[in-house]
């Protein structure tokens, strides 16, 4: 078990690893770029490369992944040659600063030819600014130059005389120009197995804030589909699968298989048209914005119909087929000639064993569930994880879209892990092999 | 000692017809044998037959637009209704369905036989059958090396496949392709390495390994002829898997690109008229789909069922 | 124990002409028809016949349990008295389990994987009767000890499969035995079981018989099983009851030629092909839609079919009190001439000269598979590798033209022995030569033309030719791929070699599932003679088919012997079959030879204490013979970790009562070969003049 276990962690890190190259990867390779979808199509070539630049995209795509995974503080203090560290400020902001040697924290300003030094006293919380010209180091060549950390989160190089013009784009205000520009630009991160996936390009935000409530509504969203399924689909599909062929059988498999092969989109716009359109019980569409989604339940009863839908078939007829296969069985023939009640034979002998392919392929199942989330939260217009998901995939938004991806991943690993703990429980064929 | 006569008179042996067409012909009546493989096979065979003689089927192309007739329920002009750039709905829709089904677009103006969903689930077919018989045949490090890949595989959310693969390469037919042979390889060779690893104990390929065959020969004419049954039923299965796949990439905006009419996309553009009042052009594909992947279901259930009964 | 004589006129099962019939598509089909007999208490009363007959169909009828399309349209069953057919399910539900128990053929089907033991056992007990869990389990236990079931109070809490199939055969009766039953309807109880385990479950099944004095029904196909555990004997063909009376009488007068045929189609132990022949019946039994209900169903296959015997379906003729048989013939059989020819017995064989050069030679030949461990660290490649010694240290020589007979329990290595032969498992270490050349390489690795040399011929004949493929094709693969015939030749020589195996060349076209059993096991024959191989391994080759056509398989794979001189290597584990084919045996134990010599001498003493345990325990169809009983006790030791010193020392029955100090040795040094003559030779510690005064397992009692 043990082995197991590990064996499953195990493919867990691989495939972990292994998507998020490939998503790196492909969203490297793929056509079209970030600059474009942030900046719009009437982007200068300037503007475009200074972007690029500021995000840390201008870099080779192993050394971006490197600082996605690991972050990239531990190159940007040797180059500064201070200890770098993230501090949140009252207004919930994540800025970096280097620390002084005397404990102080300071970050730097080009103006001109002249380099500022803002220091911050912890104790204090007063900054201070004053001229930090020495920390210029000049080359055999005559250049000077200067690594340190900037006021919008990156360690940065300067090069004196260069006095770089930057375009800063601010999401919903637009291009602002400045002077102080640097020659090269180490956007600060802890990195993924830190915890900290980075900021979103489309947002301009960090990940990390805005994927939790996501996750959070998707989880509502399959929590609750989930709960009304799995009760449900395992009795009817025991139901049928007691009397294979019977009338009562076919009904319930034929209709299962029905709705568990129409695509959701297809459900989900019959059922708009039925519930919504023309009996006009319910809205067609989640509009919540910001709200938690049991604020407007009205809203989520479509949503979740429809994944209950598809589910449902899908569980009831694997249920079936496994409760048909064990009624046959032998030893359900020695329990019959044994002379035990009907209830008997069906609660003691057929359940228990009836019950261990669906609870496994079930879990496995995740895995088709959480496209059919995607569809159902696009269809609906729920402000869930696909629908963050698929966004950032069509953004290139990479950011996001590996965070996203990795909480896809490890949800899809551990249910498999989770059911095959659940599979050797029930079989003790596996327990005490 | 027994005789020639001995052996074989009491015994009637039904009388070897010519092969293929008695195969043929026992496979039809295995679907005719079962009620829902015949209303499958009904429901298949309507889309089938649209779409090849599409044009005849309508006086409209699908790219034709009428600007005076947007958004139109069904009428005598127009069966189905018209979309909001006044297509005619029901020529855009066997016109969807040729491309699931009949013809391939490659790039706009060169198309190959073949439905993109077909296409998708063939090469997943050659691609899986081969991972799967090499896994089960060889064992050992093969296998588990085969097998962790496809676990791999296997993890990664299939909608976060497509969305990646789609994002990477664009969308075309060819790319929904790629997508629907990598999402369905790894299910098409685990079922022929389980049935691999099922027939090869059988004492037929103890005879040919002991004849010291090729084990290509093994796999490909030992192995895989008698797991050509569940097979079969598992590519109907996943053709109705790939239409849901395709319908679901349009949805997306992920699918096969305008012009081609796309039965997802059609339902992803429609649906923004559904809450004004013009329900048509999203319901159409939406049930056009449905009823093409049921129809496929209940044929690959009937004839499971039959073929169950049969042996 | 009650009264038996008092009790011996007890009926307590009345079956009256029953029929059976099954609703298919194509209408009703007759599955059983005309079936009558009585069981008393404290009897037991045998259904034999070949697969196919109906046995099953009986059992489940008399419980009523036929599934959905099966129905009792004729006849009457009537139990202590009360007519059954045509009760309430809710009556019966309340007679089986209680009054009335089965007892199956495959235990760890029949036991239900995720329900401990004990609950299995005492839900017959709570449900049947208004009794405490506490009363019940105690009960359970008793009943288990009474089983000989070791370990009791710890198998109950088991589950079905942490034991093995001897014990779990041992929980099923126990737990058909819980309610004292007045009868016990056991469906090929043993089939699924070792010769030495059989036995020993046939032992507890007569112990039980005697203390319960419960009304036995037995199935099964084996003769030999048969003749040891019942009273009266049903003899089933195609659905019908053939014929019916005391055990002795049908073994000593049978008087339908198809129970004639039966008893003639099977080797007795220590036949010889030397000196016998056996008489196969000619054709199969016939599936219940191909039955004529106009002529006597068994005329197609009789030897002594005449015109009359196709006007109608014959009824019983009394033979004797309780003998009937359905033949016009019945009466005057003995004395009527065969209708059909009978082949004739051959001219008597020279005996064996000596033994000629050898073909094959294997020394010291190892075959061990790796086992993967469970541990953590074995993840990583680490850890000690474990191996299963499958084939440890064997020696054998085969010489040309003869054939060598390999016997053993399953798990014995002989397979494994024969897979390392012919190149489909690695050969660990040991030397093999093959008419000279070294023959350790796997098959990937040989030459053509050894592999031709070299040919199979397999078990079970549903999975012995490849379905998708006409039996031409597959016989003309291996004279393609070794080029034994010109290219525009193929043809014919796969109908040469048709007729080789006694079929007609419109088997060409024919595919696999069109045949018959034993037609499918004589087109694998053909197939493995298609390269003229020097040696053929049969590897188990009629233990799948039903008896009439184990004969003529039999007579087949020796009559080849003789036309094409082929040394043949024949692994079975039915002794007397063996023994019958072989001119030379090898006895496996756990993965090494522990006797090995003439055919003859292996079944006389000395004996190796593993294969005298094994004689005694083969079932024997003849009802004057006599054997001791010697049961080995425990388990075969795993493979993994063979016993030290002697491999047979954990169950050796002798070890104690013939050697000094209770046989320590055994448990400590490696055993030594001891010669008798005549080349045979005995594994043990025991001296082999003490093994030499051993009595003879069988008496054959006089008559």
């Amino acid at each position: 078990m043990a082995k197991f276990i590990v064996r499953r962690i195990l493919l867990l890190l691989l495939t972990m690893v292994l998507v998020s190259m490939a998503v790196f990867l492909i969203t490297e390779s793929s056509p079209g770029n970030v600059a474009r979808n942030v900046l719009g199509a009437f982007v200068t070539p300037e503007q475009e490369a200074s972007f690029l630049a500021q995000v840390g995209l201008d870099k080779p795509v192993y050394v971006r992944y490197f600082y996605w995974l690991f972050g990239s503080e531990w190159s940007a203090t040797r180059k500064v040659g201070l200890p770098l560290k993230r501090v949140t400020t009252q207004d919930g902001f994540q800025e970096w600063w280097a620390v002084r040697d005397d404990g102080a924290l300071v970050r730097w300003k080009l103006d001109g030819e002249d380099l500022y030094a803002i220091g911050r006293l912890q104790s204090v919380g007063v900054d201070t600014k004053y001229k930090n010209n020495e920390k210029w180091q000049t080359d055999a060549s005559g250049k000077s130059e200067f690594w340190g950390v900037d006021d919008a989160n990156h360690v940065v190089r300067w090069e004196k005389g260069t006095d770089k013009e930057v375009w800063t784009f601010i999401t919903g205000t637009g291009w602002k120009k400045s002077s102080g520009g640097a020659i090269e630009y180490i956007p600060l991160k802890k990195g993924f197995i830190r915890g900290d996936p980075g900021v979103s390009f489309r947002t301009g935000r960090p990940v990390s804030d805005s994927i939790w409530t996501r996750l959070r509504n998707s989880l509502f969203l399959a929590g609750t589909a989930f709960v009304i399924v799995m009760p449900l689909a395992l009795i009817l599909g025991i139901l049928a699968g007691l009397k294979e062929g019977s009338f009562r059988d076919r009904a319930l498999s034929i209709g299962g298989m029905m709705f568990s092969v129409t695509p959701e989109f297809a459900t989900g716009i019959f059922l708009i048209l039925i519930v919504a359109v023309w009996l006009g019980w319910l809205p067609g569409a989640t509009v919540i914005g910001e709200k938690a989604p049991w604020e407007r339940l009205d809203m989520v009863i479509l949503p979740v119909l429809t994944l209950t839908l598809i589910e449902l078939g899908y569980i009831l007829r694997i249920t079936r087929a496994s409760m048909v296969e064990v009624m046959k069985s032998p030893y359900i023939r020695t329990a019959y000639l044994k002379g035990l009640p009907y209830w008997r034979i069906v609660f003691k002998h057929a359940l228990r064993n009836a019950l261990m392919a669906p609870i496994t392929v079930i879990m496995l199942h995740v895995n088709w569930l959480m496209g059919g989330i995607v569809i159902v939260e696009v269809v609906f217009g729920y402000p869930g994880l696909g629908k963050y998901l698929l966004d950032s995939a069509m953004f290139k938004d990479i950011n996001a879209l590996e965070a996203g991806a990795m909480i896809l991943v490890s949800v899809a690993v551990l249910t498999q892990l989770f059911a095959d703990i659940i599979y050797t429980f029930l079989n003790p064929r596996i327990r005490y092999a | 000692m027994a005789t020639a006569e001995q052996a074989t008179a009491p015994i009637k042996v039904e009388e070897a017809k010519p092969g293929i067409f008695r195969r043929i012909w026992a496979g039809l009546s295995i679907i005719f044998a079962s009620k829902i493989a015949v209303v499958g096979l009904t429901i298949v065979l309507f889309w089938i037959i649209v779409a090849i003689f599409a044009p005849l089927f309508t006086q409209y192309t699908p790219l034709e637009q009428d600007w005076k007739a947007p958004n139109q329920g069904p009428s005598a002009s127009h069966i189905l209704g018209t979309d909001e750039l006044g297509r005619d709905l029901w020529s855009r829709l066997i016109y969807g369905a040729r491309v699931v089904l009949v013809l391939m677009p490659i790039t706009e103006n060169f198309w190959i036989p073949g439905g993109t969903a077909i296409w998708g689930v063939v090469i997943a077919l050659i691609v899986g059958a081969t991972l799967g018989l090499m896994g089960g045949y060889y064992g050992g490090w093969i296998d588990e090396i085969i097998m962790r890949l496809l676990d791999a595989m296997m993890a990664v959310p299939i909608i976060l496949l497509y969305m990646i693969i789609m994002a990477a390469l664009g969308a075309s037919a060819v790319n929904v392709v790629i997508a629907i042979t990598i999402v369905g390889t790894p299910g098409i060779a685990r079922l022929v390495r389980s049935l691999t690893l099922d027939i090869r104990t059988r004492e037929y390929i103890r005879a040919a390994e002991t004849r010291g065959e090729n084990p290509w020969h093994i796999m490909f004419f030992e192995i895989l002829p008698n797991a050509r049954g569940p097979i079969i039923i598992d590519a109907m299965l996943r053709v109705g898997y790939a239409i849901f796949a395709m319908g679901t990439l349009g949805f997306l905006g992920l699918g096969i690109p305008p012009p081609s009419p796309d039965w997802g996309s059609m339902v992803a553009k429609g649906r923004e008229f559904i809450l004004t009042g013009s329900p048509y052009a999203a319901l159409w594909p939406s049930v056009a789909i449905a009823s093409l992947v049921v129809g496929l279901n209940l044929l690959a259930d009937g004839l499971r069922e039959e073929s169950m009964r049969y042996q | 124990m009650q009264n038996s004589s008092a009790s011996a006129n007890n009926i307590v099962l009345d079956v009256d002409n029953v029929q059976i019939n099954y609703e298919t598509r194509k209408g009703d089909v007759e599955a059983i028809q005309g079936v009558s007999f009585k069981v008393r208490e404290g009897e037991t009363v045998g259904l034999v016949g070949e697969s196919g007959c109906g046995k099953s169909t009986i059992a489940f009828g008399i419980v009523n349990f036929l599934g959905p399309n099966g129905k009792i349209v004729e006849g009457s069953i009537r139990f202590q008295g009360d007519e059954l057919v045509g009760r309430s399910e809710e009556d019966l539900k309340k007679l089986r389990g209680d009054r009335i128990s089965m007892v199956f053929q495959d235990p760890m089907q029949a036991l239900n994987p995720s329900v401990k033991l004990g609950e299995q056992l005492a839900e017959v007990l709570t449900c049947h009767r208004d009794i405490s869990q506490q009363e019940a389990w105690e009960k359970c236990i008793q009943m288990l000890k009474r089983v000989n079931m070791p370990d009791v109070e710890n198998v109950m809490q088991r589950y079905s499969h942490q034991i093995s199939g001897g014990q779990q055969q041992r929980v099923v009766i126990a737990m058909a035995m819980l309610n004292n039953p007045a009868l016990i309807i056991m469906d090929e109880p043993t089939t699924a079981l070792d010769v030495t385990v059989e036995a020993a479950v046939l032992d507890l099944l007569d112990e039980l018989k005697h203390d319960f004095n419960a009304a036995n029904i037995f199935i099964t196909h084996n003769l030999g099983v048969v003749a040891r555990v019942s009273d009266y004997l049903c003899v089933m063909y195609a659905g019908q009851m053939v014929e019916s009376g005391p055990l002795t009488e049908i073994f000593h007068d049978p008087r339908h030629p198809y129970t004639m045929g039966l008893l003639a189609c099977v080797p007795r132990l220590g036949d010889s092909k030397l000196e016998s022949l056996l008489h196969p019946i000619r054709g199969r039994v016939p599936p219940p839609a191909e039955r004529s209900k106009t002529e006597c169903i068994f005329a197609p296959r009789c030897e002594y079919v005449t015109e009359d015997c196709r006007k109608a379906r014959p009824g019983f003729a009394q033979i004797s009190s309780e003998h009937v048989a359905r033949c016009i013939y019945a009466t005057e059989i003995q004395d009527r001439a065969l209708t059909k020819k009978r082949k004739k017995v051959p001219e008597a064989q020279e005996l064996a000269e000596a033994p000629k050069e050898d073909l094959l030679s294997f020394e010291h030949l190892k075959v061990y598979y790796p086992q993967e461990s469970n541990s953590v660290v074995s993840l990583f490649g680490m850890g000690e590798k474990k191996f299963v010694k499958a084939v440890d240290d064997v020696s054998v020589r085969v010489a040309k033209g003869r054939t060598l007979g390999i016997v053993g329990e399953s798990g014995c290595g002989k397979s494994s022995l024969v897979k390392g032969l012919i190149g489909l498992e690695p050969v660990t270490d040991g030397d093999v030569q093959f008419m000279g050349i070294d023959t350790t390489k796997p098959v990937t690795e040989r030459d053509t033309k050894l592999i031709k040399e070299m040919q199979m011929v397999f078990q079970n004949p549903d999975s012995t030719l490849n379905p998708s493929f006409t039996v031409g094709s597959q016989i003309a693969r291996p004279i393609r791929r070794f080029k034994t015939a010109p290219r525009n030749q193929v043809k014919d020589e796969v109908i040469k070699l048709l007729k080789a195996v006694r079929l007609p060349p419109t088997f060409y076209d024919r595919l696999p599932r069109q045949l018959s059993g034993g037609e499918k096991q004589r087109v694998g024959i053909a197939r493995a003679l298609a390269s003229r191989p020097d040696l053929i391994i049969c590897d188990e080759p009629v233990s799948a088919l039903d008896v009439s056509v184990q004969a003529a398989v039999i007579n087949l794979l020796l009559e080849i012997q003789q036309v094409f001189g082929s040394s043949m290597i024949f692994i079975a584990h039915d002794l007397s079959v063996v023994r019958f084919f072989s001119d030379d045996i090898a006895v496996m134990y756990l993965g090494q030879i522990v006797e090995i010599g003439p055919a003859d001498a292996i079944y006389e003493p000395p004996y190796h204490p593993y294969t005298e345990a094994l004689l005694s325990a083969v079932p024997i169809p003849d009802p004057d013979v006599k054997q001791k009983e010697i049961r080995l006790s425990g388990n075969v030791p795993s493979a993994l970790d063979p016993p030290s010193g002697c491999r047979f020392h954990t169950r050796c029955p002798r070890r104690h009562e013939m050697l000094p100090d209770g046989g320590k040795i055994c448990e400590k040094d490696t055993p030594p070969w001891q010669d008798s003559q005549r080349g045979h030779r005995i594994l043990c510690h025991i001296p082999i003049e003490e093994l030499a005064k051993i009595d003879p397992v069988i008496h054959k009692a006089d008559a």
